[in-house]
């Protein structure tokens, strides 16, 4: 009865990816999983699937720290051009600092704030508030 | 027997001839005096008449007619009659004296002594006649009148007086003159220039005799200030004035008079002043302090010398009212001050700021303002105050705060950064694991796992710390105390069951603690646990919680019986990182270092006594939610 769900998962740090590429796969996710090294081609690659009346992905991964454009950048960007309902993106970080998080939940596109690492508890805690329909 | 009766009957003895003698000449009476029976002596009743006595009846006269003489007078008419009479050549014997008359005011008679022999009945006997100045013309009272008023003025004013004879040599004083310097007019004899320069001070000396023969010279003028010895041997100062009263034909100076005024008090004082101004100066000076003054009165500023120096300033720049302001930077630092002037100058205030400015040689420099402002009949006369150069202490402040801003960052790159690898070893051993579950078995995997689990929970510590001081400021609200403690006792119940341990809380139902909530529980509940962890072995944990308020703080002790920490050997780790003292499987090390941590972001402290084996007793201050 599972139903192959789509993701993508914007960071620079490719041990993170090779990680979390597993964590997704273990639970239900299909194998294309989208990667993208920052905020930019992030934006390049949502503005296509946007413009092609295709699906955003079910889930988006977004790191803070990156080159070239950071997660802070991308958030900004991707509320001018997303018409989604549903907030999808999950923020990523190393970070634990209290005023990030805050920062970070204050875009409407913006689902939750995970603290790294990531694991399978709580990767299976995401989807779970993830399938659950409404906002927090 | 009367002297008026006795002096009748010595008329009626020595004849009227001689009393009468004088009766015809309108304007002059009789007197004699006998000089080994003073009370012998007598004046006609021409004396009444000039004393507007005639209209009374002999029998109410006074009884001694010398008593209507001023008693001054009447001394000097003593003094002269016995020269005169020991030596007539030298002193001539004439006298105006004092008078009062029946109605009240002053008269003045000339006493002079016969110049005709009178007849030989008493060799003591002196005769004369007087006359009203009066009649004489009006001037002659006027002129005495007039040394009558000046000589009260002198002795008033405690003037020592005196006339210098350049011909003759000598000096004529007053008593006051000698009595200045603790002398008798006798015991300054003989008085002249060389002796009283004999008495100047050493030191004076020069000067006093320059002013001295420049003025003798028709050079400036004769006023100055010197010490003269006094008798018993200190000195006094005196201030000097004189001038030249008479010259020669020649055109040299033949008088001059003049007075000496004990001004050592006052002088005292300017020393003393000056002193004291000397060392104000000096002090500012030495911490870098300046006086600055505005006279809105007058429309002058004031800078003193260190002023001027932070200004930086030209020696010859004469500072104007506008200056006041415009040294302060341009914006903030102006503004700031403009307004606080502004305040000063509506009602008495004193302001004390920091500014910047730009010196006159366009250097930037801190300095600390200090102002106060004097009002005079409800209007702003003055405004003065300090001006201190901060820029040192600035400068420290800033780069201190740099330097501590640098410290968090630093510390938050660090946990941040280090968590990104830490947080990526625990998710592929996550996986790893969950690939091959044997993986565990491996002595080298598992010994991997503890190190990442440890660094996990040592970056996390690190980020909390971090935290803590960031928190602070948006957090800080108050708390009732009791209700915090019962609440963190309730949480940890079960502990406190299972190892039976035993609290006495002695803390007052209304004490409001300003805290940040979290904080305030991780202290009471690390304060708590510790006492419980660190309990002696063989017998069950006692804490006693107690608090008071102290001023504007508010303590919180805990009390223990437990196993105590050597502070000689710890003391000075007791709240560092990563600090065990006991061998106990659970001390970690940072429960202590994040309190305190916690403690001082929120504005308190915490001290700590112990003793092996007895016991511990940490105190911690909270500001006072009251206060």
């Amino acid at each position: 009865m599972e139903i192959t769900k789509t993701a993508c998962i914007i960071d620079d740090d490719p041990i993170f990816v090779f990680g979390t590429k597993i964590l997704l796969k273990n639970n239900g996710f299909g194998t294309d999983i989208m990667v993208c090294k920052n905020g930019k081609e992030a934006l390049d690659l949502f503005s296509d699937i946007l413009s092609s009346v295709k699906e955003l992905p079910e889930l988006i991964l977004l790191d803070l720290n990156m080159p070239v454009m950071d997660g802070w950048e991308f958030l900004e960007e991707f509320d001018k051009i997303s018409n989604q309902k549903k907030s999808c993106i999950y923020v990523l970080s190393s970070s634990i600092d209290k005023r990030d998080m805050e920062r970070a939940m204050a875009y409407p596109s913006v689902r939750n704030f995970i603290t790294k690492p990531l694991s399978s508890i709580k990767l299976r805690e995401l989807i779970l508030e993830m399938e659950t329909p409404g906002h927090q | 027997m009367k002297p008026l009766e006795s002096e009748l009957n010595f008329y009626t003895k020595n004849g009227k001839d001689f009393l009468n003698s004088g009766e015809d000449g309108v304007r002059e009476g009789t007197w004699h005096w006998d000089l080994k029976k003073p009370h012998f002596s007598g004046v006609n009743s021409r004396f009444w008449g000039f004393l507007g006595y005639d209209q009374q009846p002999v029998s109410e006269l006074p009884a001694d007619w010398k008593s209507l003489m001023d008693p001054q007078d009447l001394e000097f008419f003593r003094e002269l009659l016995d020269k005169h009479s020991a030596e007539p050549q030298k002193y001539s014997f004439d006298i105006v004296c004092k008078f009062r008359h029946f109605e009240g005011y002053p008269v003045w008679l000339n006493f002079k002594k016969s110049t005709v022999d009178s007849p030989k009945l008493n060799p003591y006997k002196v005769v004369g006649s007087f006359s009203l100045l009066r009649a004489e013309g009006e001037d002659t009272v006027a002129l005495k009148k007039k040394v009558d008023y000046f000589q009260n003025v002198i002795e008033a004013s405690n003037l020592g007086t005196f006339e210098v004879d350049f011909e003759k040599e000598i000096a004529i004083c007053n008593d006051r003159y000698a009595g200045m310097l603790g002398y008798t007019l006798e015991e300054l004899e003989p008085w002249n220039h060389n002796t009283w320069l004999k008495l100047v001070h050493p030191e004076d000396c020069k000067v006093v005799k320059e002013s001295y023969e420049k003025y003798i010279n028709n050079q400036g003028i004769y006023e100055m200030e010197f010490r003269m010895k006094h008798k018993q041997g200190h000195w006094v100062w005196i201030l000097s004035r004189a001038e030249i009263i008479e010259y020669s034909p020649q055109g040299k100076p033949r008088k001059m008079a003049g007075y000496h005024y004990d001004i050592t008090r006052r002088k005292t004082d300017e020393l003393l002043l000056a002193k004291f101004k000397k060392l104000l100066e000096q002090s500012n000076e030495a911490a870098q302090i300046g006086y600055w003054e505005l006279d809105f009165d007058k429309n002058l500023i004031y800078w003193s010398k260190v002023v001027r120096e932070i200004r930086e300033v030209p020696a010859d720049y004469n500072p104007s009212l506008d200056d006041a302001l415009r040294y302060y930077l341009e914006g903030e630092d102006r503004e700031r001050l403009t307004k606080a002037i502004e305040k000063a100058m509506q009602e008495p205030t004193k302001f004390d700021l920091q500014a910047q400015i730009k010196t006159y040689k366009g250097n930037l420099k801190w300095v600390r303002v200090i102002g106060i402002s004097e009002f005079q009949e409800g209007k702003c006369v003055t405004l003065y105050g300090l001006m201190q150069d901060i820029s040192d202490k600035q400068k420290m402040t800033d780069d201190l705060t740099e330097h501590n801003n640098r410290l968090i960052n630093f510390a938050h790159i660090v946990s941040h950064n280090l968590r990104s690898h830490t947080g990526n070893i625990s998710m592929l051993m996550e996986l790893a694991q969950g690939e091959d579950p044997a993986l565990m078995e491996n002595e080298f995997f598992k010994n991997i796992k503890i190190v990442s689990d440890n660094m996990n929970e040592t970056i996390l510590h690190l980020n909390e710390i971090v935290e803590i001081n960031a928190k602070v400021v948006t957090a800080m609200s108050s708390h009732n105390l009791l209700e915090s403690i019962e609440k963190v006792i309730q949480n940890i119940n079960s502990t406190i069951k299972e190892s039976h341990t035993k609290i006495e809380i002695n803390v007052p139902k209304d004490i409001e603690v300003l805290a940040v909530h979290a904080y305030l529980e991780s202290i009471i509940l690390n304060l708590i646990t510790n006492a419980i962890k660190y309990k002696k072995t063989d017998s069950r944990a006692i804490i006693k919680i107690t608090a008071g308020i102290c001023q504007e703080f508010v303590y919180l002790e805990f009390a223990d019986n437990g196993m105590g920490i050597d502070l000689d050997k710890y003391g000075s780790q007791l709240f560092g990182m990563y600090r065990t003292f006991h061998e106990h499987k659970e001390a970690r090390g940072v429960g202590l270092f994040i309190i305190k941590n916690q403690i001082e972001a929120m504005g308190g402290r915490i001290e700590v006594k112990s003793s092996v084996n007895k016991g511990s007793n940490f105190t911690t201050y909270f500001k006072n939610g009251d206060y």
